[in-house]
């Protein structure tokens, strides 16, 4: 009863003409930021910090909250059409969304990214108002030695999401990992891999190198390519390949699923939040699919996956945020702003002493993702006319919007030219049969590899056993033993049941 | 509503919607102002308050900027690389102006790049602890940590910052062996405590944990009282040496022209008895706090000598 009074809350708030409204801004603006390249959800939601002062604080969250999740829809659709990721939670996305595109099957892709999103967006509301605000409490349980188990586990399943040979996606997850230790050490404060320019100082970011390996080493390739064949990219026939087909859903209910979970997952944990739920996805997929070879190829798994996980963890990235007071991330920490200026402040009281905000704004979710889909779904033929610009144009095109994208991210001509030298280091690792995905992976776990095992290490008084008595992170430990050792002796095994075939 | 869709509209397109028509006076273009940190923080809040404030009251343009990284250094570099023509301005904040450069090769001088136009507010930085922690008073935490070397576990929003200093300067004198805990961000720290893996934190964010009864105050390791806290004893009460204020205001290249430093000087000094912004500070349990330049200058530049000579005597320095 409790649960069915929460929702009516939730529902009579979120539907009031004001809420309505600013849950229309808030997912329409989502959806052009994310569309456009370095203009991320963190930058816009803190250029609208001063309106949200004149604003009402329920009102003010559910826009926020719109353009965070609606961010998570605009970012596959340029990802999917021209490889360049609208924001870092679709960086993943690039990688077979772009090759299903290529083979003529742009229009599916995108309606079953905004349908799995969809699926994904009321899955996170029904589970937020099932289990209830004390889902938050799995963000405490997860402290840095748990991390830091928890991206090894991951990073040993990174090396199996390439098509190609293990020995080049661990080379490639190496540099990954070399690359994202340049910067500031947090501990000693020292200078890595900086040559001395001060640019090196904060790191490189994420952006800056997906959209250069992605989007700049695809205008490279294609220039390659051109000369031999003009017509690269498929264009559909007629308006029923637009939509997914009964195989594409078919294919997309698993992944679709687990994407979601996973997601939900880790849009609870602090730190990691809708991106890395995205990368976890794919990586989970390719590892279970029965025909891994696919991935890379066109594999619209690869979409269904990641995208549902994108929007379902930004969405429970609201969970710790409201009931705890923990920003799980940079967005979280702009919205947890905005809460104090009217003097609301996130904690486990805030669910008690005002229920219509926290129920408004889950509530406004399951809203605003119904009009995503009725936003997006009939301009996905629009979308799709894109890719009838020959590529004389359209590279140019994309050039410039990588160049602008990277300029955006932090006004800063040095991010141009980091850019621009990662997209040829994109196209020198497309000729080596390098693949990008492992590194830009492998990128994003080395961060918080470093840092939870940091703060894990001082956290058990500098004893690394700390990683072995906590019991989540020694079953996260055990599961990356288990990989190793299975795929190790897997030759092994397999050549044991054949000869016990064979004699019985 | 008129009023939201018209900050709407000025907001998505980056300010750019009119400038002020006077012919040669300040400002006769968008100002920039570049807050050091990343969003959402008190820092960056406060500036696009004042930022706000400026619009409304002068009708200058007035686009916020976040530079954030290396506790705050990059965001200071760059500030102190802009053109001194008074259209760029940038948060000042105790730690890349006064304790980083000491710990850390920075590319400015803080006593001769910058003007310093006004401070608008002190923060207080407790040393919070859970609220159902054993830990009842300071004294209690500093027995606990001389009975157990290296057992006291806390962190600080960022390692080598003005809390983290501060606080390592009064375990040392106490003979304290303690572990500290790295972390990129405030909100780490908070979430560490909240989950029992630190005993103690010093961060400058703490309101809603304590608005929700989450954790209890022990002492201030600032020189000033938090408001609505007489009880809580400071750092300088407890016989520690060295107490930093978390001071934050609005700073400027060095040699911009004196019509811009009247200009913010006046904002400034207006904004300090608005009572819309005491309401946005009250959120951080933090007071108006108004210096003028002058004043402003003198506080940091003998603020960044004082560190750097007490850091000298607690051996904390090994240049």
């Amino acid at each position: 009863m409790e649960v069915f009074d929460s929702v009516m809350l939730g529902f009579s708030t979120a539907l009031t003409p004001t809420n309505l409204l600013f849950c229309f801004i808030g997912v329409f603006t989502g959806t052009v930021i994310g569309v456009l390249p370095g203009l991320g959800p963190t930058a816009t939601m803190s250029l609208l910090i001063p309106v949200t002062f004149h604003m009402d604080t329920t009102g003010a969250i559910i826009m926020l909250a719109g353009i965070y999740y609606g961010a998570m829809y605009g970012g596959s659709i340029t990802s999917i059409l021209v490889n360049i990721p609208g924001e870092a939670a679709s960086v993943i996305t690039c990688i077979d969304g772009h090759q299903v595109a290529k083979n003529g099957r742009a229009g599916p892709a995108l309606g079953i990214s905004a349908f799995g999103s969809l699926f994904a967006g009321v899955a996170t509301v029904l589970g937020i108002v099932i289990i209830g605000p004390p889902l938050a409490q799995v963000a405490l349980e997860f402290g840095p030695p748990e991390n830091f188990s928890l991206i090894v586990f991951g990073l040993i399943l990174v090396v199996f999401i390439s098509t190609g040979s293990k020995l080049r996606s661990l080379m490639s997850a190496l540099v990954g990992i070399v690359l994202s230790t340049v910067g500031l050490d947090i501990v000693s404060g020292e200078e890595r891999f900086t040559f001395g320019l001060p640019y090196f100082l904060d790191g490189i970011h994420i952006i800056v190198l997906a959209m250069g390996l992605f989007g700049i080493g695809e205008v490279l390739s294609e220039a390659e390519r051109r000369q031999s064949n003009v017509d690269v990219i498929a264009k559909p026939k007629n308006t029923s390949e637009l939509l997914p087909t009964k195989e594409d859903w078919k294919a997309s209910y698993g992944p679709i699923g687990r994407g979601t979970l996973l997601g939900f997952f880790f849009g609870l944990l602090p730190g990691s939040g809708a991106m890395v739920a995205s990368f976890g996805s794919y990586v989970l997929e390719k590892k279970i699919s029965k025909t891994p070879e696919r991935f890379g190829h066109g594999a619209i798994e690869g979409v269904a996956g990641p995208e549902s996980a994108n929007n379902a963890g930004a969405q429970a990235s609201f969970v710790p945020l409201l009931n705890l007071g923990i920003p799980s991330g940079a967005v979280m920490g702009v919205v947890m702003g905005v809460l104090m200026i009217h003097g609301v402040a996130p904690g486990p009281l805030l669910y008690i002493e005002q229920p219509q905000l926290f129920w408004g704004v889950v509530i406004s979710m399951l809203i605003g993702n119904v009009m995503l889909v009725i936003l997006n779904v009939p301009l996905i033929g629009i979308f799709v006319r894109l890719l009838s610009v020959p590529a004389s144009i359209l590279s140019p095109m994309i050039l410039i919007i990588c160049i602008i994208g990277s300029y955006s991210l932090n006004n800063n001509i040095h991010d141009v030219v980091a850019m621009l030298i990662a997209g040829l280091c994109g196209y020198l690792m497309k000729k080596a049969l390098l693949d990008p995905a492992p590194l830009i992976v492998a990128f994003v776990l080395g961060q918080m590899l470093e840092s939870s095992l940091h703060s894990g290490l001082a956290i058990g008084y500098g004893n690394p056993s700390v990683f072995f008595t906590r019991p989540i992170s020694a079953i996260l430990l055990a599961c990356a033993a288990i990989v190793i050792i299975s795929s190790a002796s897997g030759g092994f095994i397999q050549r044991r049941l054949l000869k016990r075939l064979d004699s019985s | 509503m008129k009023k939201f869709l018209f900050s709407l509209a000025a907001g998505l397109m980056l300010g750019h919607t009119f400038v002020s028509d006077a012919a040669a006076e300040y400002p006769e273009k968008p100002i920039t102002m570049v807050v050091v940190y990343g969003a959402g923080g008190s820092g960056d809040t406060t500036i696009r308050a004042i930022a706000d404030y400026a619009q409304r009251t002068t009708g200058a343009t007035v686009i916020v900027e976040n530079r954030a990284g290396g506790g705050g250094t990059i965001g200071v570099s760059y500030l102190s690389r802009a053109a001194p023509d008074g259209y760029t301005l940038g948060l000042v904040s105790t730690s890349p102006f006064t304790v980083t450069p000491y710990f850390k090769s920075v590319t400015y001088d803080p006593l001769t790049e910058f003007t310093y136009l006004g401070q608008y507010t002190v923060s207080p930085a407790p040393v919070i602890v859970l609220a159902d922690s054993p830990f009842k008073t300071m004294e209690e935490l500093v027995a606990f940590g001389q009975a157990n070397p290296g057992k006291l576990r806390w962190a600080t929003g960022s390692p080598r910052g003005t809390n983290h200093i501060a606080t390592e300067a009064a375990l040392r004198q106490n003979n304290i062996k303690s572990q500290f805990v790295p972390f990129k961000g405030g909100a780490k720290a908070m979430t560490a405590l909240l989950a029992g893996d630190i005993e103690f934190a010093v961060v400058t964010d703490f309101g809603p944990a304590l608005k929700n009864k989450q954790v209890r105050l022990l002492a201030e390791s600032g020189p000033n009282k938090i408001k609505g806290h007489p009880d809580i004893r400071t750092y300088k009460e407890l016989g520690y040496d060295l107490t930093l204020p978390i001071f934050l205001g609005v700073g400027a290249p060095a040699g911009i022209p004196d019509e811009a430093v009247k200009f913010w000087e006046k904002v400034l000094h207006g904004i300090s008895t608005d009572p819309g912004f005491a309401d946005v500070l009250s959120k951080y349990l933090t007071p108006q706090s108004y210096l003028d330049s002058k004043s402003f200058t003198d506080r940091i530049h003998t603020g960044y000598v004082n560190t750097g000579e007490t850091l000298k005597e607690l051996g904390l320095l090994d240049k």
